[in-house]
């Protein structure tokens, strides 16, 4: 056992950190300034409004802002000035009404305001609040004009004259009856319209309120209204008793309360003229100023907010756009008990316990009213004198003191127990103390003792047994700032120049410079969730220790060094580190988080490890100005949707578009703009997004904009969602569905249509060759057959034979005629055959041929057998089948009687386009073998020729073929 | 500011001209300012409050020219408090007019305490205030006194860093009038 005597240098060090007072002002909220100011100096924010998706909406004297958490952008209604916005309102069908300190009302639509119907637009005073009833109906109040209400489109007028109290209307809400709130400079109006006329009643001093004037009126989740007032504070009315309830508050001494806000059941917030914000909660009569006066400068509250995550924003009249973040919250207030917390400990009910004010105090952060149990110990040391403190797991509180050595202190009995050096303590300097089960451990600045109850359970019998370790028995240096039992039991010590030493089975093993760290100064040590140890050196480098293996992560946490005071794990794997001016986060993929821009400046030179987990996994710190309380995941089922997919670009340029939105082929190149409403934790918000229809998997970025280029045509559907890297938190799956259509010559009916009429196209065509083929074949057959058949009927051996016996008779009676016969008859031949090979010959050719076969069947016949041929000269140019005559004229006779008695006349005459060959009838009985071949063969010749055919008429006397004339060479 | 007077003395004819109206004027009203900074108290008075009272309206309208203020702890200081800190060649006058929010009758004699609201027009910046005022009525007159406050950051008033320490922030304006009937 070693008395010490401190070199003075490291004396110096433990001053700095553990026991540094300063008085210090408290501060209930750690507010946070939003660049606004900086943007938009001068202009002041009237109101701020959360839309349904959780969107910030600012009202100010320079046109209409939207927060989107990255950016201001601001909404004009016209270029030339009256753009001062007092009032927003979000209707139920999500229209963004906008009233204007001129009177006029906008509607925001498509991104653009547009003036309500000018017809529509009311006198000119200012709006002070515009909302949709119960019914659907839209309601304006107005400063200077009473009360508006939108009938058939149109306003109609509450005012003075209707019974109201007063035309200037601060503020109207509606109650959950439907009734309408207007606060006036005489009390409230309560109207409502009862058959479609208006009814008015009012509250005011007569009816208990403890002021006319009423300036704020807002309503609670359960239509209770709480209503703040120029003089006397504030009250509740209670909606089912209909009820004024006045608070005990006997004399509100803090000015005009221009703002009321509900921010939890039975809590509000009242923000004052001047002298800042104050909450008020109606279960326990607790009145606290939140914000103090001072983080106004004299500015007043313009409005006040409790957004959906539970950050409460503020504006004033100097610009300023501020927000609390609701992680934080401030407890034990030094400034009131006067004392100062170096070490603290939570129980397994979530009570902090301390010393204070002569003695122990247990203090309940979720009770009611006074939170503290106090436990008079007159003979514990000044409370700045206790610097560490444990509850054992036997419910024995444990406080090491500088000097004093430790006190075991019993909350059932009562009872103070004091163990120092008489009692085999190392060193009567106790900086930390720890425990598992049976064995508590004590790091002083003489070694480290580990005190082993013998009987723990029964608190009667307090045994024990001290075992120590100092220099000499192996830890080789006796200043030990931390002792950490980690979850496998493990003993780690914290030293001053032996590093970080373990003890494990009743062995020491120490880690330092040896083992790559940069000092073997150690301050703080830690376990995270996943059970890795932590460590943070003197010069502010943090490790981390797993599988033997020691893990420099200093630069995650920012490239300055800093002084790291404090480290704890919480139950999400991640690391808190409270630094000498501030405090962050280092979550469990390694990313830090800077609290300070939420803490502002409170943490200042804490106490060295005064931190602590709770059993509900709230971290606890104890800085220089009180407790602090950090839940990283407050209220997280609370934020509802916080995922938007705010609009869509084209090659950059941003297009309305709607869900099943088709694109385009030439539109393919698409950037989709995300938002996300977590307004308290945007340096931690990471998205995570996906094309379906392109991306096989989740993309993480940082970025809230995600570019496509060159998609080619299909189904997609860019889905979004949220998460913050330090938390569990998933939010809500934003998406958007939509379609890049192929361009016309992609799309698989313009193939298969092209197909189809390739198809159809080929088939006509295959067709219709083939017909001509068939037909020309055809032809040709017939052609050849009709050659023969001519052939054969003219040098049929019948009609020689008749012919050479008709010259026979001549030769003797005529020898000229005889010789005109035979060269009629050779002239005949010839004809036949040079026009047998052709379609067509003109009509005078073939009245040519016929003469001459006329001629030589008349010789035979005399005039028992006359042709008549009355043919014009027009039709004698038009053309006809060889033959076609000749051949009617020999089936005439052919078929006819041809005697003196039966004369046989063929006429032959056109009409028209036509050619009738007319002849009488005395057929011959029987018929002499017909084998139709004859008109067979001139029906089918024309088939092929043209599309007009002969046509044969047949009646008792008279036979007739109509043979079409033709005027053109086929 | 010359529109400011305009329709100050407009307002004022719409009180004074009708004839059945009660209505009261002060022309000589009190006025005391107080600024109680750390290193320096400096105190300013006027007589040169006038005011009209429409006892049947409940309005109320003043008007004091700020050159008319004198104490002040030396000649410069009157200058730049003219000069520099209210522009009195840009903005002469600080008016206050408005209405009362308490309604009493002013023929019945009494004291009453009323709250006074309306614009207050200091250098030129237009403020709504609510200002509480004491009125003691008695023999077809109405004595008003009043104390209130004026922020210099509320109405532009820029004091330069130097003499940052030496006026306060907020100044303390005391007011009594003696209105009689006309």
């Amino acid at each position: 056992m070693v008395t010490n005597s401190f070199p003075g240098k490291w004396f110096g060090i433990l001053l700095f950190a553990l026991i540094l007072r300063c008085p210090a002002t408290a501060q209930k909220l750690w507010v946070k300034e939003l660049p606004f100011k900086k943007e938009h100096e001068g202009v002041n924010i009237n109101k701020i409004y959360q839309d349904s998706s959780g969107l910030l909406w600012l009202g100010t004297t320079d046109g209409l802002f939207r927060y989107d958490g990255n950016s201001f952008t601001r909404y004009l209604l016209s270029e030339s000035g009256g753009n001062v916005v007092t009032s927003i309102y979000q209707d139920r069908k999500q229209h963004l009404w906008v009233g204007y300190q001129s009177g006029s009302i906008a509607i925001l639509a498509d991104q653009h305001l547009q003036w309500l119907n000018q017809k529509d637009s009311l006198r000119v005073a200012p709006v002070t609040d515009i909302l949709e009833d119960k019914d659907g109906i839209i309601w304006i109040s107005t400063y200077g004009e009473g009360i508006f209400y939108r009938k058939n489109g149109e306003f109609v007028n509450i005012n003075l004259e209707d019974g109201l109290t007063d035309n200037f209307i601060y503020v109207m809400v509606e109650d959950k009856k439907g009734r309408k709130w207007a606060g006036t400079d005489r009390g409230i109006g309560i109207c409502h319209l009862e058959n479609g006329i208006p009814k008015i009643r009012t509250i005011n001093v007569e009816d208990g309120l403890k002021d006319n004037i009423v300036k704020a009126i807002t309503s609670d989740r359960d239509g209770d209204l709480f209503i703040g007032l120029y003089e006397n504070g504030f009250c509740k009315y209670d909606i089912e008793r209909e009820a004024i309830i006045n608070t005990d508050y006997p004399s509100w001494s803090y000015g005009p309360i221009n703002h009321v806000e509900v921010i939890k059941k039975n809590e509000i917030w009242l923000a004052t003229e001047r002298e800042g914000v104050f909450a008020y909660n109606f279960d326990n009569g607790g009145l606290y100023r939140v914000i103090e006066s001072n983080e106004f400068k004299n500015a007043k509250v313009l409005s006040l907010l409790k957004d959906r995550q539970g950050g409460i924003w503020f504006s004033d009249n100097f610009s300023t756009l501020k927000m609390t973040d609701p992680r934080f919250e401030f407890h034990v207030d030094f400034n009131r008990s006067l004392q100062e917390i170096n070490s603290f400990a939570t129980d397994t009910q979530g009570n902090i316990w301390y010393a204070g004010d002569m003695g122990i105090n247990k203090y309940d952060p979720n009770k009611p009213g006074n939170k503290v149990t106090h436990f008079r110990i007159p003979q514990l040391p000044d409370p700045g004198k206790v610097i560490s403190t444990y509850l054992d797991d036997y419910g024995f509180l444990w406080l090491g003191t500088y000097e004093h050595g430790v006190f075991r202190f019993d909350p059932i009995t009562g009872i103070l127990t004091n163990l120092n050096e008489s009692h085999g303590l190392v060193n009567n300097n106790v900086l930390s103390i720890n425990g598992y089960q049976s064995d508590i451990w004590f790091a002083t600045l003489g070694g480290v003792s580990r005190c082993r109850l013998t009987n723990p359970r029964n608190p009667a019998d307090f045994s024990f047994k001290f075992q120590n370790f100092n220099e000499e028995d192996g830890l080789g240096t006796i200043y030990i700032y931390q002792v950490f039992i980690d979850s496998r039991g493990r003993a780690w010590f914290a030293t001053h120049g032996k590093g970080i030493t373990v003890f494990d089975n009743e062995t020491i093993e120490h880690f330092g410079v040896i083992d790559d760290l940069s000092s073997n100064v150690i301050y703080s040590v830690a376990e995270d969730a996943q059970g890795n140890m932590w460590f943070s050196t003197a010069n502010g480098e943090l490790y981390q220790y797993n599988n033997d293996k020691f893990e420099d992560h200093t630069r995650a946490i920012g490239p300055k060094k800093k002084s790291i005071l404090s480290l704890i794990g919480d139950r999400y794997g991640n690391l808190i580190i409270v630094f000498a001016d501030g405090m962050g986060l280092l979550d469990n993929k390694s990313t830090y988080h800077d609290l300070k821009s939420s803490l502002g400046n409170s943490i200042t030179d804490n106490p060295l490890n005064a931190v602590d987990l709770d059993v509900h996994g709230n971290i606890w710190i104890s800085t220089q100005k009180g407790l602090i309380k950090f839940d990283q995941y407050k209220n997280p089922d609370e934020i509802g949707h916080t995922t938007f997919i705010e609009h869509v670009a084209i090659f950059f340029e941003k297009v309305e578009v709607n869900p099943g939105e088709r694109f385009l082929y030439d539109q393919n190149h698409l950037t989709f703009y995300c938002r996300s409403a977590l307004y308290r934790h945007l340096e931690e918000i990471s998205y995570e997004y996906m094309l379906e229809g392109f991306d096989l998997d989740w993309n993480v970025s940082k970025d809230y904009h995600f570019t496509y280029p060159k998609l080619p045509p299909g189904d997609y559907s860019f889905k979004v969602k949220t998460r913050l890297s330090s938390q569990p938190y998933e939010s809500n799956l934003a998406r958007f569905d939509f379609t890049i259509v192929a361009p016309l010559w992609q799309r698989p009916w313009f193939y298969l249509s092209v197909i189809c009429g390739l198809a159809i196209g080929l088939f006509y065509y295959i067709k219709a060759r083939e017909k001509r083929l068939k037909q020309s074949e055809r032809m040709q057959k017939d052609i050849i057959e009709f050659q023969f058949q001519t052939l054969k009927s003219q040098v049929n051996p019948h009609f020689l034979f008749n012919s050479f016996n008709t010259l026979i008779a001549i030769i003797e009676e005529n020898q000229e005629l005889a010789v005109d016969y035979v060269s009629k008859l050779s002239d005949f031949f010839r004809h036949v055959l040079t026009y047998r090979d052709k379609q067509i010959i003109t009509l005078k050719e073939e009245l040519k041929l016929m003469n001459d076969y006329f001629f030589l069947q008349q010789k035979r016949y005399g005039n028992n057998f006359s042709i008549e041929v009355n043919v014009s000269e027009k039709a004698k140019k038009t053309f006809i089948p060889p033959l076609t005559l000749q051949l009617l004229t020999e089936n005439a006779l052919k078929h006819n009687v041809v005697s003196k008695k039966k004369n046989l006349t063929i006429e032959i005459f056109d009409r028209g386009e036509e050619l009738y060959v007319k002849n009488n009838l005395n057929p011959k009985n029987p018929d002499s073998g017909s084998t139709g071949f004859g008109l067979e063969n001139i029906k089918n010749r024309y088939l092929l020729l043209s599309n007009k055919q002969i046509e044969v008429y047949r009646s008792d006397s008279y036979f007739s073929v109509i043979v079409p004339l033709l005027t053109k060479i086929a | 500011m010359a529109s400011s007077i305009v329709s100050f003395f407009c307002f004022w004819l719409t009180l004074t001209i009708p004839g059945q109206d009660t209505i009261y004027i002060t022309k000589a009203g009190k006025v005391n300012f107080k600024s109680d900074a750390p290193l320096e108290l400096i105190i300013g008075f006027s007589r040169n409050l006038a005011g009209v009272i429409n006892a049947d309206k409940h309005t109320f309208a003043f008007t004091i020219p700020i050159n008319s203020f004198d104490g002040f702890n030396s000649a410069l200081q009157k200058e730049h408090f003219r000069e520099n800190y209210l522009e009195t060649h840009k903005y002469p006058d600080a008016t206050f007019q408005g209405k009362m929010i308490e309604i009493i009758d002013l023929e019945q004699t009494g004291e009453y305490e009323v709250r006074a609201k309306g614009n207050l027009d200091i250098h030129g910046v237009v403020h709504e205030r609510i200002i509480k005022c004491q009125l003691t009525v008695k023999n077809q007159g109405i004595r008003v006194a009043t104390q209130f406050s004026v922020y210099l950051q509320d109405h532009n008033i820029q004091i330069p860093k130097v003499v940052y320490q030496k006026i306060a922030e907020e100044i303390t304006v005391e007011v009594e009038a003696e209105f009689v009937k006309r």
